[in-house]
């Protein structure tokens, strides 16, 4: 079966936005943070399996 | 979002035939239970999204859109059940039309097939939150703070937050578990190095200190600083290695004392408690398998959850709807709860008895692999049997698969058999009585033993510190997003929950006027408070009326839609909502939609007639659009009053010496006018604390206050020196009168409910001249031409006339001067 995608909007957009920017203030790698920049919102995924593989790609 | 000015329904739910022109304006339909006001609703759903909740939501069982939709006699003609909707884009004021039929449920008729139109009416049938039902009404004010998460968040589309929140909180989870696998691990390697050194505590100091000795006595230079590639036996290859022996007398000896330490482990409080603990709780789950069946289907479901698409259910091939889907699994997953915490209960008291069971055969290995390098071999079958069970009955505990062999694994991980120990006591004699090896071949085998296990040891440390490390992103990331999450959510519902109290203070201003509210979000939860008249704030189920609840649902719903859509909050169906209301604040209620929602399309069902007349009174229908189902039959569907025509109807009834069936209509009928005459003229009526006004408590006032009006009428024409019309009304006041008396309304005066009762016993010829009597009575009190009931104008205070809407009857009632 097709991963599920459907881009984000509104409210939910801008929560994650805010979370995505929080994450900045963390000691979390840039890189990690502009990969579930992309998968989540430009992207649309938000599945266990699409975000795991954004935090841990090499795992 | 949009604005309906037509909705055509043919052979759909319940109806056969119905045209309703809106023209963007409020409709109000009302009738009694059973007379199809639902199937207009349910068509609403259907047209715009192609589904109907009533039929695809929680605990329908069977019954489906596709096969129950159709009206029953047409239900195999899915083709022919078609509902049809003429409306406007609010924002753009774009007309289009949408067609959509059951047999073609998902490939409606669009016209303009555009981007606009289209974008429309997918998040129209994306989200089905315009249509209020008093089912959904509740859910939203008594649920638990779980579920109102949930649907309110579903309401306002962020169900994506929560599948994030999910799946962020999973993966934490999973990397936690991971990090303390690793850590177990390591544990065990550490003691194996530490055993293999012969020395109480590792650190870098110890251990060069312990392994220089040793290369000091076979001559290699001192190991300054231990890194990470250290090998301890740098030199020794070139030295000696062919001369290595198999068997290290000093670590098999420390060895066997690790071993005999951690059998005496098991009888330490420590790991008895847990233990103990973990078998109180999993003896009585023993006894049947629910519990276990319970965490397959929480596994099957969660599982299930991931494949559910568009296609119905993933396991059966099911027709579902995919919203409904998800949440009958979410429903049933959230009941599998208490099990999946007792899981976690039962598995946090296991850990510590996996890792001292681990311990013990990792330590047990040894023992067996020193005892194959005696001469001769000694052979250690019943701790090799044992080392067995211990392994298989981890795995049973860490697999959590079925509770009897789980129970068995931790009966058998809490005692070792006495001749296994027997067993690696004879090793221990053994190695015992080995020659204490010249100590040049004793420091070459303590580097050996020693470089093996601290390269093992290494990898532990690496995989533990990977393993933590990945643990404390994904928590970190987890515990951001919980933050962002809560925190954007609470600013919403600040917003929210002002608008909310604000409706609900307007509403309910005559006892409530410093009514307010709380909604604070924390983590999948939604708490609501509200104030209770200045005592303080609880529950809304705490103090509340179940009126005043609903009238809650109503406005947080409002509140919700508000924030939801802002300007574009433009049609919203109330489905038999309003009635749920407390009466006494029923009037309010419609002023405030009136006065807040003046873009909001509204459409209404309610059974009571009471109700409608509010909403007539305070302007939020009108009255042209307003539709009184009166009854509703299997082969026709639904009848409307104001479009048929009921006379022929009741005389085709006693054509056919269906008497009881004509003075059934003849009855609801005149009752139906009654109410509107009444109303329509001011009559002063008995009051009634239930509303159920009997035809003999309306239609008496109702032709004395016509004949009051009539004759004041006259009188005015009189004064305005209109003579010609004065005798016009006087005349028709006569004739009323003569129409009254041939009904013989009068004597109702005196037992109100004899003489219509009775009516059913009568014979054709004696009922076919009540008919008459009344049929000529009623057309006194409609305009030949439109056919509306005469009314006053206006409706408050002084009056002015007498008269229809086309104003053929338009008699002045003004006092002259």
């Amino acid at each position: 079966m097709a991963e599920e995608v459907e881009k984000l909007t509104g409210l939910t957009k801008d929560i994650v936005e805010q979370f995505l920017e929080r994450l900045k203030e963390t000691d979390l790698e840039d890189e990690i943070i502009d990969r579930l920049r992309v998968a989540i919102i430009e992207d649309g995924k938000h599945t266990e399996k699409a975000l795991l593989a954004e935090l841990f790609p090499e795992k | 979002m949009i604005i309906i000015d037509r909705l055509i329904i043919k052979k759909f739910r319940g109806i056969i035939d119905l045209d309703i022109e809106l023209n963007g304006e409020n409709l109000a339909i009302c009738g009694p239970n059973g007379t199809g006001k639902s199937g207009v609703v349910d068509a609403i759903e259907f047209v715009l999204s192609g589904d109907i909740s009533r039929l695809s939501g929680k605990g329908r069982g069977n019954v489906s859109v596709k096969s129950h939709a159709p009206h029953v006699d047409y239900r195999d003609d899915p083709a022919s059940a078609i509902v049809e909707l003429h409306g406007r884009i609010a924002s753009s004021g774009t007309a289009f039309k949408i067609r959509r039929s059951v047999d073609q449920v998902k490939e409606p008729e669009i016209e303009p097939n555009n981007s606009e139109v289209n974008s429309v009416l997918v998040e129209l049938g994306l989200h089905k939150s315009v249509t209020l039902s008093r089912r959904e009404l509740i859910e939203y004010i008594l649920s638990t703070p779980g579920d109102r998460a949930a649907e309110i968040q579903a309401l306002l589309q962020l169900d994506k937050l929560v599948d994030l929140r999910k799946n962020f909180q999973k993966i934490s989870n999973a990397k936690k578990r991971g990090a303390k696998l690793a850590s177990d691990n390591k544990v065990v390697a550490s003691r194996n190095l530490t055993n293999a050194l012969a020395i109480p505590k590792l650190n870098s100091k110890s251990i060069l200190s312990a392994v220089n000795e040793r290369r000091k006595v076979l001559g290699l230079p001192a190991i300054e600083e231990l890194t990470a590639k250290t090998s301890v036996k740098d030199g020794l290859s070139v030295v000696a290695s062919g001369e290595a022996k198999a068997l290290s007398k000093s670590v098999a000896t420390e060895d066997l004392k690790s071993f005999f330490e951690n059998s005496a482990h098991l009888n330490q409080p420590e790991f008895k408690d847990n233990a103990s603990a973990a078998l109180e709780l999993l003896e009585p789950l023993a006894k049947s398998t629910d519990f276990l069946t319970s965490l397959d289907r929480q596994d099957l479901l969660q599982s299930a959850r991931k494949l559910v698409g568009d296609d119905g259910c993933p396991v059966c091939e099911t027709e579902w709807e995919k919203t409904a889907l998800l949440e009958k699994i979410d429903e049933k997953l959230e009941s599998l709860s208490a099990q999946v915490a007792l899981k976690d209960k039962i598995e946090a008291l296991l850990a510590p008895t996996i890792t001292s069971a681990q311990l013990l055969l990792d330590s047990a290995s040894n023992v067996r692999m020193h005892a194959a390098k005696l001469k001769p071999i000694q052979k250690c079958s019943i701790l090799n049997e044992h080392e067995k069970l211990i392994e298989s009955s981890i795995d049973h505990l860490r697999a959590f698969n079925s509770i009897q062999p789980m129970i068995d694994a931790l009966n058998a991980i809490s005692v070792i058999p006495e001749t296994a120990l027997d067993e690696a006591k004879l090793v221990s004699t053994e190695i015992a009585k080995l020659p204490d090896t010249s100590k040049k071949d004793a420091a070459r085998d303590y580097l050996v033993a020693v470089d093996e296990r601290l390269d093992a040891f290494r990898e532990q440390s690496r995989a533990e510190k990977s393993a933590q490390l990945d643990a404390d992103v994904a928590k970190r990331v987890f515990e951001t997003y919980e933050q962002a999450h809560e925190d954007g959510l609470n600013e919403v519902y600040k917003l929210i929950q002002d608008t909310f109290a604000s409706l609900y203070r307007q509403m309910n201003s005559d006892d409530e006027g410093a009514f307010e509210a709380s909604m604070v979000a924390s983590g999948a939860q939604l708490g609501l408070d509200v104030d209770f008249y200045g005592r303080g704030k609880f529950p809304p189920g705490a103090y509340h009326s179940e009126g005043h609840q609903d009238g809650m649902g109503l406005c947080l719903y409002l509140a919700l839609m508000s924030h939801l859509h802002q300007d574009g909050f433009t049609f919203c169906v109330l489905d038999d909502v309003l009635m749920s209301v407390d009466g006494a604040h029923r009037l309010t209620l419609c002023n405030l939609l009136v006065e807040r929602f003046p873009k909001t399309q509204f459409v209404f069902t309610t059974h009571d007639d009471v109700w409608l007349k509010k909403m007539q009174t305070t302007g939020l229908v009108k009255t042209k659009n307003c539709v009184h189902f009166r009854n509703w039959t299997v082969e026709d569907g639904p009848a409307e009053w104001r479009t048929l025509d009921p006379w022929a109807e009741i005389k085709q009834s006693v054509d056919n010496n269906d008497i009881e069936a004509a003075a059934s209509s003849l009855r609801r009928y005149l009752e139906f006018l009654s109410r509107e005459i009444c109303h329509n003229l001011r009559a002063q009526v008995v009051y009634r604390g239930d509303n159920q006004h009997a035809l003999g408590d309306l239609l008496p006032r109702a032709t004395s206050r016509f004949s009051e009006l009539l004759k004041e009428a006259a009188a005015t024409a009189k004064k305005w020196e209109n003579d010609e019309e004065a005798e016009g009304l006087n005349q028709k006041l006569n004739d009323f009168k003569t129409a009254v008396h041939k009904s013989n309304i009068e004597q109702w005066s005196l037992n109100a409910k004899v003489h219509y009762n009775e009516w059913a016993n009568l014979d054709k010829n004696d009922f076919l001249p009540v008919v008459s009597a009344f049929e000529e009575l009623v057309a006194f009190l409609r305009c030949d031409k439109c056919k509306a009931i005469l009314y006053l104008n206006p409706s408050f205070g002084p009056k002015e006339a007498l008269r229809c809407v086309c104003a053929q009857n338009n008699f002045n009632l003004k006092k002259k001067g």
